[in-house]
Order: structure tokens, then sequence, then C-alpha cells
């Protein structure tokens, strides 16, 4: 009788013992993930954010005849892209390709008319995508960094275990080639 | 009993050997330059006189008292390879620049050797100041003295453009001959209300995650605590036994998202 009492009792305590570290891990997965969502979307805000800020720029450009229209053309095609791109990785393929074609475009203006240099509302602009630009960077590298966090704990052992029993899968890092992620040097001196 | 303590003295040994490799890693990774005792002006390249340091400190001080917005000014020789936005934000939320609860710190950053200077802002002013305006005040107060190898005077200016900038933010009025910051743009107004909405945005998602990750008592709690006691960072006025008037300062904690304006020269 006693031993059979000490049997329920150890079982009991062991199945606590399991219970509570399973929920603190659970919880633990929960909030990584959840930095993860966090990062995720401040990326899409400053994307967002930056496909709004090209009308403008077009717009302080339109004084001037022809504002090379061969590559503009290119901004307009690649920011609907943008818009329309679903997930994850399609969004960052296509603000990739935005990225290159807006540092074309905007460096066939300023060579073609330098004159822009001493423009205010131009300079403002500039600042505010290149601004934008940098947020889009450090967004992106936040992103990386809490997701590094929540894959490893993904990962580890033995914490791997409990991720497996209620579906937490890793996430994929943003990687971005050199290109894309340089912030364009504004110039004006 | 003699077996015990060699094992518990080999386990410990070990243990030491695994901490301070680990912590060798984390040391090589982060190398930014500790803040000066003074906090709001560290100029590691030497670059400003006497009189404009004090000066920067002085109103820094105040600013910071009036306002608990932090403005910090750092020169150093060369950015060693990294990108002047870069460095700036990680000063920045490094040092923790700004008071936690409301992020409103600014980091001015001059590098002499790469010719470069960028004003990192941290959250909570970029309402105040916008990337365009931030551009703007390196233009009007900084670039025609850099150009002259005058890094003293145009930091000057460019501090004290800024400071005048936050306090209009905070309803306060600014030096008597300071003329604020106009930056001719239409898309001026939307972009910064756009970013107010950021900054929204941003903290409503903070605070759905402060709640459900400590539970509504502990979360409204650890959440609400810092707008009452977060708001001075004063260390020992007076006990620390510095010469300087104010003491000695430190960052509040205050976050950057990358937000700023830079320019080469």
């Amino acid at each position: 009788m006693k031993k059979g009492l000490i049997a329920i009792i150890a079982v009991v305590a062991l199945v606590a013992i399991i219970a509570i570290s399973l929920t603190g891990s659970y919880n633990g997965f929960v909030d990584k993930e959840e930095a993860v969502k966090t990062a995720q979307s401040t990326i899409s805000v400053q994307l967002q954010r930056r496909a709004d800020l090209i009308p403008n720029f077009v717009a302080s450009v339109k004084g001037y005849s022809d504002y090379e229209q061969s590559t503009l053309t290119a901004v307009t095609e690649a920011r609907s892209k943008v818009a329309a791109a679903q997930g994850a990785a399609e969004q960052a393929q296509a603000s990739a390709q935005l990225d290159s074609a807006i540092d074309i475009w905007v460096n066939a203006v300023t060579e073609a008319y330098p004159e822009l240099k001493a423009n205010e509302q131009y300079k403002a602009l500039q600042d505010e995508l290149a601004g934008t630009e940098n947020r889009i960077a450090v967004a992106r590298k936040d992103y990386n960094d809490a997701a590094q966090v929540y894959n490893k704990s993904v990962r580890r052992f033995p914490g791997s275990i409990v991720a497996g029993i209620f579906g937490f899968e890793q996430v994929e890092y943003f990687e971005a080639d050199e290109s894309a992620n340089q912030v364009p040097t504004v110039d004006f001196s | 009993m003699k077996n015990i303590i060699l094992r518990l003295a080999a386990i410990t040994l070990t243990l030491i050997i695994l901490c301070s490799l680990c912590s060798c890693g984390k040391s090589a990774k982060a190398q930014l330059p500790t803040p000066t005792e003074k906090f709001f002006v560290n100029d590691f390249a030497q670059v400003l006189t006497e009189a404009d340091a004090n000066t920067i400190y002085t109103s820094g001080a105040a600013l910071h008292e009036a306002t608990t917005a932090q403005a910090v000014v750092v020169t150093v020789e060369s950015l060693d390879g990294k990108q002047a936005a870069d460095y700036a934000l990680e000063i920045g939320r490094e040092w923790g620049v700004g008071a936690e609860d409301k992020d409103n710190g600014v980091v001015i950053l001059l590098s002499e050797s790469d010719r470069e200077i960028y004003i990192s802002v941290g959250y909570g002013l970029e309402g105040a100041l916008p990337d365009s305006k931030t551009g703007r005040i390196i233009d009007t107060y900084g670039i025609s003295y850099f150009s002259n190898n005058n890094f003293s005077a145009g930091l000057l200016g460019i501090y004290n453009a800024i400071v005048n900038e936050v306090y209009i933010e905070y309803g306060m009025q600014p030096s008597e001959n300071y003329v604020p910051m106009n930056v001719i743009s239409q898309s001026e107004e939307q972009v910064s209300a756009e970013k107010v909405a950021i900054s929204w945005l941003v903290l409503i998602i903070i605070v759905v995650i402060y709640v459900t990750a400590f539970g509504r008592r502990g979360g409204l709690f650890l959440f609400g605590a810092p707008r009452f006691f977060g708001g001075n960072h004063f260390h020992g006025g007076g006990f620390g036994g510095s010469s300087g008037s104010f003491g000695s300062f430190r960052g509040g904690g205050g976050s950057f998202g990358g937000g700023g304006a830079g320019r080469k020269f």
C-alpha cells in the first residue's frame, strides 16, 4: 500500500514537472515567434512607406522636361510588383528589384540635371528616401536577429522536441545581396 | 570526500573556462566606444574646442532636464569600415540614448578621416526631426564649416539647431535667436503624419506583446512603471565628486529604428 502511494506521488510529480516545463517552453516559443512577426511587420511598414514616397519624388522633378522616362518606367513597374507580391520571399525579391530600379533612376536624373542638387524639395525627398532605405535595412537586420533567436530555440535540444510537438517551425532568414542592402549615399558637396 | 571536492573543483574550472570563452566571443562582436562621463559630449577624435564642448554639454544637460530627451555628440577618428548610419544607430541602441519610454534620443556622429557625418534619430523624435529636416540642418549649419575643417563650429551649430527643434516639439520656447527649420516639401506633413502613425503602430504591437508575454498584471505594471520613474537619469549629482556642475549622465534606454540623415563633406 505504502509503495503504491509513493509510486502514484512520484508519477504525479513527474507529470507536473513535465507539464510545467512544457508550458514554460511553449510560452518561450510563442514569445520568440511573436518577436519575429513584429520584426516582419516593421519591414512591411517601411517597404510601404518607401513605395509611397516614390510619387512625391517623381513630382519633385516634374518640372524637368524629360526626367529619364525609360528608367522611371522600370521604377513604376517594380513598384507595382512589390504591391502585388505574395509572401515574404516574393516581397523581398520584388523590393530588391525596386531598390536597384530606384537607384538607377535617381542616378540618371541627378546626372542629367545637376541643378537638381540645389533644389530644396528634391534634397528633402532624397533624404527621406535614404532614411527609409536605412530603416528597411535596420528592420531586416532586426528581423534576422529575432529569427536567429527563435530558430536556435526551435533547433536546440531538448526544446526541439517541444517545438516538434506543437508545430513550431524554423523561419527563413532574410538574405539580401549586398547591393540591395546598401544605403544609397547622398553626396551634395 | 576528497574525491568529491576534486570533482567539484574540476567542474567549476570547466565552467569558468566555458564562460570566459563565451564572453570572449561577445566582446569581439561589439567594438563600440564607451560613453564618456559627460555623456552628451564624446569627443574621441578631439576636434571640439573646450568652449564649444562645454556649451554643448551645458545645453544637452539643460535639454535633458527639461524634456528627458538626450542628444549626444560623438566624434571618432575613423568608422573602421562601418557605414556611418549603422555606427550611429549602434551607439544609440547600445548606449540607450533617450528615455526608455519615449525613445527620444539623437546621436550626432562625425568621423574625421571618413569626412562623414550622420545624425541618427530615435523613434520618439522622428516626428520632430524627419530625415529631410535633419539633412537640411546639416546643410544649413554644418557643411560649410566642415569643408573648411572647422568641425567644432559645425557641430555646435548642428547641436544648437537640434536642441531647439526638440524644444519646439515639446512645446517649449526655443532660444531667442533661433529660426525654426522649415523644410520646403509638400510631402512633409504627410510623411510626418505617417511616421507618427508608424510609431503608434509599433507602440501598440509592443504593448500587445508585453501584455501577452507577462500576463495582465505583470504586463501592465511593467509598461506603466517607466512613465513615472523613467524620466530622470541623474547619477549622483554632487556625490560623485566630479567637477561638472550637473553630475554625470548616462543613457536612459531609448531605442532607434534607423531614421536620420547623413552627409559626406
